[in-house]
């Protein structure tokens, strides 16, 4: 058995969405502030005229921001009955991974990533990283204040 | 008679949809002969021809809807069981009333169509006996057709044993009306009607066809349509209309809004580039859009005739009970309003009718003696204004008495005799929708049940209306509801602030004012670390949007040399809300948020602008609450004065400091101003102090040393530039408080103990904080012995004494 992932980079880590889930893959937009919202809101942006709320990665993940003048880039992903958009380094291809190669999250991870991804696949010369999709999505009073 | 026919379409179209179901529904039974929720639903649909039938005055319909209900009664509580006898029976009723409406649907009368031996046999059914059934087909002609329509209308007494027809219950596989020789009302065959197919087609078809969703049922009337008659002009009026599933109807609306989004951004680029073919283009694109926007809309609306045909029947038998004379005018019926809305407006606009008939419009005797027309009118108008529907209703009853009303309220501890005197007449008018507010002196069956004005209120409110009330005493009422139009699209305002834009609903907005730096400083106060503005003399209490959505300027957006203060208003309370700038009106289409963003309380939802960027829609309501303080500052002006009453139990109070950290409590309601004082502007007269203010020389106390303390070197050793204070005036005649310092607003509490001294009735614990009550009355004494007259020091100790003296 193989999986399909939709892959994208996040401060040096390689990260997996699985296909099914992502709806498309977009430049930087324009975004929205939206002020008093968690911090891991990145804004809102217009996606063909819906509404669609940015999610930053790296800030979910307890990673430094991107650095000034750095583009975002949006994988937009379908959640149960909303759609949002993760912002990501860059993106990197479709990969398909046997599942042979896949080991719940090593232990020399920590800290929130450890808790968003299911587990890696061992790439060559690269740990793949499955995101938990919903689980980072759950952001309602979780980390407001960080 | 007019509306009378649209009301027998609407009942012939119901109808008909109800009757392909019952169908299906009775041939399931026979299957499934104990299905419960089967022979419910077979027992609604006639139920409700029976009611309906009633009501429209169709007896024969009637009669055999009747008996066709007992029947279905005894079925649904098992006291009969249904066979094929039974089935056979219902379903030539069935065919009976199909056969009823479609003469009524031709002629508006029932013709002459035959219901005796239907009647009969549901009865014979109910008896217990084999019901006698003629054949549907060939044998009719030896049926004598009854002769006289009038007779066949009576629910004949006893089953009529028919001769003519073998007892065998077997109906033909195509069932038609009782015999009938006119051709033109006998339905074509229905093709589901026959038992026999049907029994090897589905064994449960009940659940496949629920009406909502069923297109079919147009199907059906066309079948029962006239054969021979001459071709009618109107289409069958199932044909006019079909049924058409909300959710669709929804999604077409959000389309439509999307393209209008779509169509405003092209416009907006197309604008810029002076292409004549494109801006051709764009003009026939911008028209399409906006009537295909209206067709869609126009799918939801209906005419406000729709609650409004019920009014008639509500005002005649009310009127009738209560003894009096009432004539009703309508105006304006046509006028339509999205269906969501429609409904909402129901049950306030039904009360307030009632409430017009009960408590409005006078007796005959009454009116005559006071030299009206003994018949009152009653008027209901309904217009489009301004983006709005306006509903108005209006009488020319004994109008609602504001000392009536005052008297309730000051009875009802809502407001205190003291503020009282400083509302006007529609001010006190006000207090009618507050809850539990009710003037009716006993309870009546009519209105008075405790579910008054301030539900209807509520209610409008929710939908984004407004209602209000003029009232001259004796000569009539006027309520007056605003709704808007639709909620898909909604009227905003575009403001700006810190460098990002914001959409609010223009229906809170009340006014604009636009304020230069310069005059800023000083027109926006702060009273114990809230701003307040003075709009035309009362106070406004001001939210910096900055501040309430924690906005961090950047860096590179300047700071703007003049701000704006949007005048808002929602539930009831005014206030203020300061931006940079205000860009303009736009029709907005309201997008769901994400629940992340939901849940903050801030938002609205989301729209997309003009230049295709995303905005953010305030939700004032919940702003207004997250950040105004508990009670907020506008209870301190006169004109909100009725919200003051609004917020109940307590006492409200304004709580200022003093040295040695002394908290001391004034009650508001004699505090018509609040006031900072110039140091310089105070002068000694004798033993007495006075201030400059306003023109005048007003007597003026020091708080900290009328209650003997120390005061926190305010005065005395330091100077400081100037002083806070609070004014109370009254018949002209004004006094100072001076205090140290404004701490806040609150509603008092109830635990408070009796350790008094000098110019105080008490204390309590407010805020956690041991807070010293003043004697207002001692205090103003103190300031001016001789500043009350009479009545006043009547008032004030009322308002003293409510601090529990």
């Amino acid at each position: 058995m193989s999986t399909q992932y939709a892959t994208f980079h996040l401060a040096g880590h390689l990260f997996g969405v699985e296909v099914r889930r992502v709806q498309e893959v977009l430049t930087e937009q324009p975004r929205t502030p939206a002020p008093l919202a968690p911090h891991a809101v990145a804004g809102l942006i217009n996606l063909r005229g819906q509404v669609v709320t940015a999610l930053d990665l790296r800030r979910r993940l307890n990673m430094p921001d991107r650095e000034e003048g750095k583009v975002a880039m949006n994988v937009v992903v379908r959640a149960a009955e909303e759609v949002w958009s993760l912002l990501v380094d860059s993106i990197g291809g479709v990969i398909e991974v046997t599942d042979s190669t896949f080991e719940p999250p090593p232990d020399t991870l920590s800290g929130p990533i450890r808790e968003l991804i299911r587990g890696a696949y061992k790439l060559d010369g690269a740990l793949l990283l499955v995101l938990d999709v919903d689980k980072a999505l759950e952001i309602e009073g979780a980390e407001s204040a960080a | 008679m007019d509306d009378m026919d649209e009301i027998v379409q609407e009942f012939l179209v119901e109808s008909y949809e109800n009757l392909d179901q019952l169908d299906s529904d009775l041939v399931a039974l026979e299957q499934q002969p104990g299905s419960r929720e089967l022979l419910a639903s077979v027992f609604r649909t006639i139920h409700t021809i029976k009611g309906t039938s009633g009501f429209l005055a169709f007896s024969k319909l009637e009669s055999v809807a009747h008996v066709g209900e007992n029947l279905l009664a005894r079925l649904r509580d098992g006291q009969l069981v249904m066979t094929p006898s039974t089935t056979d029976v219902l379903l030539r009723m069935v065919d009976t009333i199909r056969a009823l409406l479609s003469a009524i649907e031709e002629s508006h009368s029932e013709g002459p169509v035959e219901v005796a031996q239907v009647v009969a046999a549901i009865r014979a059914v109910l008896d217990g006996n084999e019901p006698v059934l003629p054949p549907s087909d060939g044998a009719g002609a030896e049926e004598a057709p009854a002769p006289e329509p009038v007779a066949v209308a009576e629910p004949v007494a006893e089953p009529v044993a028919e001769p003519v027809v073998e007892p065998e219950p077997v109906v033909e596989s195509e069932p038609q009306v009782a015999p009938e020789p006119e051709p033109e009302v006998a339905p074509e065959p229905v093709v589901e009607s026959a038992p026999e197919p049907v029994v090897e087609a589905a064994p449960a078809p009940a659940p496949a066809a629920p009406p909502a969703a069923a297109p079919a049922p147009a199907a059906a009337p066309a079948a029962a349509a006239p054969a021979g008659a001459a071709p009618s002009e109107k289409a069958s009026a199932a044909e006019a209309t079909i049924r058409v599933d909300v959710e669709l109807l929804e999604s077409l609306v959000r389309q439509a809004g999307e393209l209008v989004l779509a169509r405003n951004q092209i416009l907006q680029r197309a604008g810029a580039l002076r292409d004549e073919d494109l801006t051709r283009a764009c003009h026939r694109l911008n028209l399409v859009a906006s009537e295909m926007q209206e067709s869609v809309m126009r799918t939801r609306m209906q005419a406000i005739d729709h609650l409004w045909s019920k009014l008639p029947r509500v005002v005649r038998d009310l009127g009738n009970m209560l003894g009096r004379k009432i004539k009703l005018e309508m105006e304006g019926g046509e006028t339509e309003l999205d269906r969501t809305l429609l409904e909402a407006v129901k049950d306030p606009l039904t009360h307030i009718v009632r409430n017009a008939v009960d408590h409005g419009i006078e007796p005959p005797e009454v009116r005559r003696a006071a030299g009206k027309n003994e018949v009152g009118t009653l008027k209901l108008r309904a217009a489009h204004e301004g983006g709005q529907v306006v509903v108005e209703i209006r009488d020319d009853g004994k109008g609602i008495d504001p000392a009536v009303i005052g008297a309730k309220a000051v009875e009802k501890g809502l407001v205190s005799p003291v503020k009282l005197e400083s509302l006007t007449p529609n001010d006190i008018l006000q207090f009618l929708f507050l809850p539990g507010f009710s003037t009716a002196a006993k309870v009546t069956n009519v209105s008075g049940r405790g579910v008054g004005m301030d539900v209807v209120k509520t209610n409008i409110e929710r939908i984004g209306g407004s209602v209000d009330v003029e009232s001259v005493n004796g000569q009539g009422t006027v309520w007056r509801l605003r709704i808007p139009l639709t909620l898909a699209i909604v009227p905003a305002l575009t403001v700006e602030c810190a460098g990002q834009r914001y959409a609010m609903p223009q229906v809170n907005l009340l006014e604009l004012v636009s304020l230069d730096t310069e005059r800023m400083s000083k027109a926006i106060e702060d009273v114990g670390g809230a701003k307040v503005y003075r709009l035309r003399g009362a106070l406004l209490p001001l939210i910096r949007l900055e501040e309430a959505l924690e906005l961090r300027r950047p860096a590179d957006v300047e700071l703007p040399t003049n701000l704006v203060i949007a005048v808002l208003e929602c539930d009831g309370r005014r206030f203020g809300l300061l931006v940079d700038r205000v860009l303009d009106t736009e029709e907005i289409v309201v997008k769901p948020l994400s629940g992340a963003l939901k849940a903050i309380g801030a938002y609205a939802g989301a729209t997309i602008l003009g230049d295709g960027r995303v905005s953010l829609i305030l939700d004032v309501q919940s702003l207004a609450r997250r950040t105004m303080r508990s009670d907020g500052l506008e209870h301190a002006t006169d004109e909100a004065a009725t919200q003051q009453a609004a917020t109940g139990d307590g006492q409200r109070l304004l709580v200022v400091g003093l040295g040695d950290n002394r908290r001391v409590a004034i009650p508001l309601d004699v505090v018509t101003r609040l006031e900072e004082f110039k140091t310089e502007s105070i002068e000694r007269v004798g033993r007495r102090e006075v201030v400059r203010y306003r023109g005048e020389i007003l007597p003026l106390v020091r708080l900290s040393h009328h209650l003997g303390g120390g005061s926190r070197g305010s005065y005395g050793g330091q100077e400081v530039a100037s002083l806070p204070g609070v004014v109370y005036s009254a018949r002209g005649r004004s006094v100072a408080i001076v205090v140290d310092e404004i701490v806040d607003i609150v509603s008092g509490q109830d635990a408070h103990s009796d350790i008094d001294d000098a110019g105080l009735v008490g204390s309590a614990v407010i805020r956690d904080r041991v807070t010293e009550l003043l004697d207002v009355r001692s205090a103003i004494l103190a300031a001016d012995p001789n500043f009350f007259s009479e009545q006043a020091q009547h008032e004030l100790a009322e308002a003293s004494k409510r601090l529990g003296v």
